[in-house]
């Protein structure tokens, strides 16, 4: 081998270790969350990291040898371990000959520009329930269309981040705007009877880990969702944008203190988050349910000028033991 | 090898033989040499001659957005930062009844409670690692957040700005600690005597408007407000409408708009947010009228007077209501309060009560226009036995405006004052373009200050005189004495009516003490 080559060589080994290297210590800091609430971004991309390090093993092998590349493959396998739940095809089956609800979740992200081409998505799809995210105040008049053609509605519009906004069309239901966390962030909770049983349904948009408060009021939400959860007669399902993804431990402890189940489980993965940058790609939009539901059908649905996809949810009853 | 040591003494002499050179150019620098080079120095001052003094204005560029916000800009390519000032209609004149405080807790919340997505901590971090300071401040009539960075950090500094404005987070931990911080400060600034002495002024001169409360509230006022209370405040008055954005410094022109448009442009419009107004001043103890001030009665003199034992001295602060901005006669005014106590050292009140009399180390007069009616301001500070005796001699002086003219010299040397401010009207560039937004937000135009320069060589003794005579009232001011003179309230007698007053940080204690109970 001639010096230059065995120069540029040298020279992609050192840039592979350096990769790898990287992707062994994203993968470690996955597990060390709840020391910093810097570190706890990091469990948000196993995705990114299992694809990668499984994408890099083989060069790792060939290029620094062959503990290299099994340590590359074994943090591969860390991270696909946590994405293997969300995997199809296994996730509960709703009841085939029962009526669906169909619930809508969009965060319509607070710089949007088009409002109209929500309004239109929500008037095509024609949604029981429909959950929006981040509406702001002038947003009123232009949800006026579907504020009228669902009685029951519940709204807290505001030029922050956090706005909400939830409506259903369920005969019986009523709307109850509510907080989860001491900053007094809306939250709407929409309760009746469907199909003979008591039905509760949480509008909730968890501020996003983007500091050590935001972190520690997401989970503060998370844990009152929890107590709700168990507190609900009947069903319950929480929609919304809950800013984390689904392998994260802190939702993690949301779905055991609670009881409820991700409809994405067994289905897919389905990000929703950023539109329009694959690369950093995670699920952030979700409808838990409580287990005497199941999901039908879970689509993630065209772009409407937000950083979020909007989800389309089909819910029915689960079928029994 | 090692290296020789002069070699290393070489490395050092590189960077200190071009601070040396340096420093020598700035020798050479024009205008720092009053006689000019090789001028031989005279055997006194007064000898010397100055060259002419160049003055250069500063010329922004004006430019009002869609949706109401005006944006001037002042390109300035010396050094590598950019200065951004932000005004809006969000003054504590807008303060709800009872909520005293509003409007400058809402600007000091809007800043440091966290913004968009971030929390404070986060969007503080974010700001410290570019060493961008973002800076709120309120007064009457406005509400303000300044911005100042690195060129290159500009774009990211006005994204956190931009989120503060339309999206502030009010986290409720960080916005409790503010509030609290806040009322300390009112509580603290109460033991000032002069802060008091302002306070008991406005609420004598005018009553019931807004104007007359204290700009930050009262501390009992701010205790009760609540993040719900600035968020609604901040989304009714932080809009567009007769807001300006004056930015200076090193930008690319053509970018910073287009950014500068994305921020305050047709985003910022919302249709619920109604034009903020500034109720009218009413005249209170009779008034002396509207423009063209054409006077139906005269202010009634009065004395308000607080005891605070243990100060040595007594504060005087006496006036009454004044101009508005955009009033025509408020350059000659300007020049009759030069005259009067503008110049410390040399007006009228500084050589009488300060140089003849040795009364008091400081003594000022002063106006403060505002959108509606402001008003017009003497202050000084003596021994307590002498309070009487300084007294009459500043109500003496400004009768002395009143009935006699001031003299060719006295105007001479006061527009020459005014007229040689201009030369440092363009540096530095930050404080150029805070000057200018600020005239442009009262209603001026960006020119004003060319504008100023001109009349002001034009206006002569007759309109100065004039203005001093129609707008001055010395026989209808309102006079506050906090620390009573050593002979008791007798001392300040013939002044108008005197009347004992509580003293505010007597009020703020017992409002302590009922909201403990």
């Amino acid at each position: 081998m001639s010096l230059a080559r065995r120069g540029h060589r040298t020279l992609l080994a050192r840039g592979i270790r350096i990769v790898v290297l990287l992707g062994l210590v994203f993968t470690a800091a996955t597990y060390l969350g709840d020391l910093d609430w810097r570190l706890e971004r990091f469990c948000h991309f196993r995705l990114q990291y299992a694809a990668g390090l499984a994408g890099l093993a083989p060069l790792a092998w060939w290029a620094l040898g062959r503990w290299w590349g099994l340590a590359t493959l074994a943090a591969a396998l860390a991270n696909v371990a946590y994405l293997a739940p969300y995997l199809p095809p296994s996730g509960a089956q709703a009841h085939a000959g029962l009526p669906r609800l169909r619930l809508l979740s969009c965060n319509v992200y607070v710089a949007n520009a088009t409002p109209r081409r929500v309004v239109d998505l929500i008037e095509r799809e024609d949604p029981d329930v429909v959950v929006l995210l981040e509406p702001l105040q002038s947003w009123e008049e232009r949800l006026r269309p579907i504020t009228s053609r669902y009685p029951a509605v519940a709204m807290d519009l505001r030029d922050d981040c956090f706005g909400l906004y939830a409506a259903t069309r369920l005969p019986g239901f009523h709307a109850e705007l509510r907080s989860a966390e001491r900053q007094g962030l809306p939250v709407v909770t929409l309760r009746g009877r469907w199909q003979g049983r008591a039905l509760t349904v949480h509008a909730v948009h968890a501020p996003p880990p983007s500091s050590a408060g935001h972190l520690e009021l997401r989970n503060e939400t998370y844990r009152t969702l929890a107590r709700w959860a168990r507190e609900d007669a009947g069903d319950t399902v929480v929609a919304g944008d809950l800013n984390a993804a689904p392998w994260s431990p802190d939702l993690g402890r949301l779905l055991r203190d609670s009881g409820l189940r991700d409809t994405r489980r067994g289905r897919g993965i389905f990000p929703t988050w950023p539109v329009g940058f694959l690369p950093l790609a995670l699920p952030l939009d979700y409808c838990l349910l409580g287990s005497g539901l199941a999901a039908a059908s879970f689509r993630v649905l065209e772009d409407v000028g937000s950083d979020h996809y909007p989800i389309l949810v089909e819910l029915g009853r689960a079928r029994g033991p | 090898m090692r290296r020789p040591r002069r070699d290393a003494a070489g490395r050092r002499a590189g960077p200190l033989g071009l601070l040396l050179l340096a420093l020598a150019g700035c020798r050479g620098t024009p205008g720092a040499r009053p006689s000019g080079e090789g001028a031989p120095i005279p055997a006194h001052p007064d000898a010397l001659r100055p060259p002419p003094l160049v003055v250069r204005l500063p010329e922004p560029e004006r430019t009002v957005l869609e949706g109401g916000a005006t944006v001037l800009l002042l390109e300035d390519h010396t050094l590598p930062l950019v200065h951004l000032r932000l005004l809006v209609r969000a003054g504590s004149v807008l303060d709800p009844p009872g909520q005293g405080g509003l409007a400058a807790l809402t600007a000091r919340a809007v800043r440091a409670c966290g913004a968009g997505y971030s929390g404070p901590a986060a969007v503080d971090e974010a700001l410290d690692a570019m060493a961008c300071e973002v800076v709120a401040s309120s007064d009457r009539d406005w509400a303000s957040l300044t911005l100042d960075c690195l060129a290159e950090d500009f774009p990211r500094g006005l994204s956190h700005l931009s989120e503060m404005v339309h999206r502030p987070f009010l986290d409720v931990p960080r916005f409790e600690l503010e509030r609290s911080v806040t009322v300390q400060e009112l509580r603290q600034s109460l033991e000032d005597p002069a802060t008091v002495a302002a306070q008991l002024f406005r609420r004598a001169v005018y009553g019931e408007h807004p104007y007359g409360r204290p700009a930050r509230g009262t501390p009992a006022e701010v205790a009760r407000l609540t993040p719900g209370d600035c968020r609604a405040f901040h989304r009714k008055h932080w809009g567009p409408s007769g807001a300006v954005v004056g930015v200076a410094g090193h930008f690319d022109r053509e970018r910073t708009l287009a950014d500068l448009r994305r921020v305050f442009g047709a985003a910022w419009s919302a249709p619920e947010r109604p034009d903020p107004v500034v109720p009218p001043v009413q005249e209170l103890g009779g008034g002396w009228g509207a423009p063209p001030y054409v006077p139906p009665g005269r202010p009634e003199a009065r004395v308000l007077a607080v005891d605070r034992p243990g100060l040595s001295q007594s504060t005087i602060l006496m006036g009454h209501l004044g101009g508005r901005h955009l009033d025509e006669d408020r350059l000659a005014l300007e020049l009759a309060n030069e005259v009067l106590g503008g110049g410390t050292f040399t007006s009228r009140l500084g050589l009488r009560v300060r140089s003849d009399e040795g009364l008091a180390y400081w003594v000022a007069s002063w106006l403060e226009p505002q959108v509606e009616r402001g008003v017009f301001l003497a202050m000084l500070q003596t021994r307590r036995s002498q309070t009487r005796r300084a007294l009459q001699i500043a109500v003496g002086e400004v009768r002395r405006m009143v009935l006699e003219a001031p003299t060719p010299e006295e105007v001479a040397r006061a527009r020459e004052t005014r007229l040689n401010a201009f030369a440092s009207a363009g540096a530095p560039v930050d404080r150029a373009i805070e000057r200018l937004a600020s005239l442009v937000f009262h209603g001026l135009p960006p020119d004003q200050l060319a504008r100023e320069r001109a009349a002001l060589a034009s206006l002569g003794v007759e309109e100065v005189g004039r203005a001093a005579a129609s707008r001055w009232h010395p026989d209808g001011l309102t006079v506050v004495v906090v620390g009573l003179p050593d002979e008791g309230l007798d001392a300040l007698g013939g002044f108008g009516p005197v009347e004992r007053v509580s003293d505010p940080l007597e009020e703020a204690g017992d409002a302590e003490t009922e909201a403990g109970e």
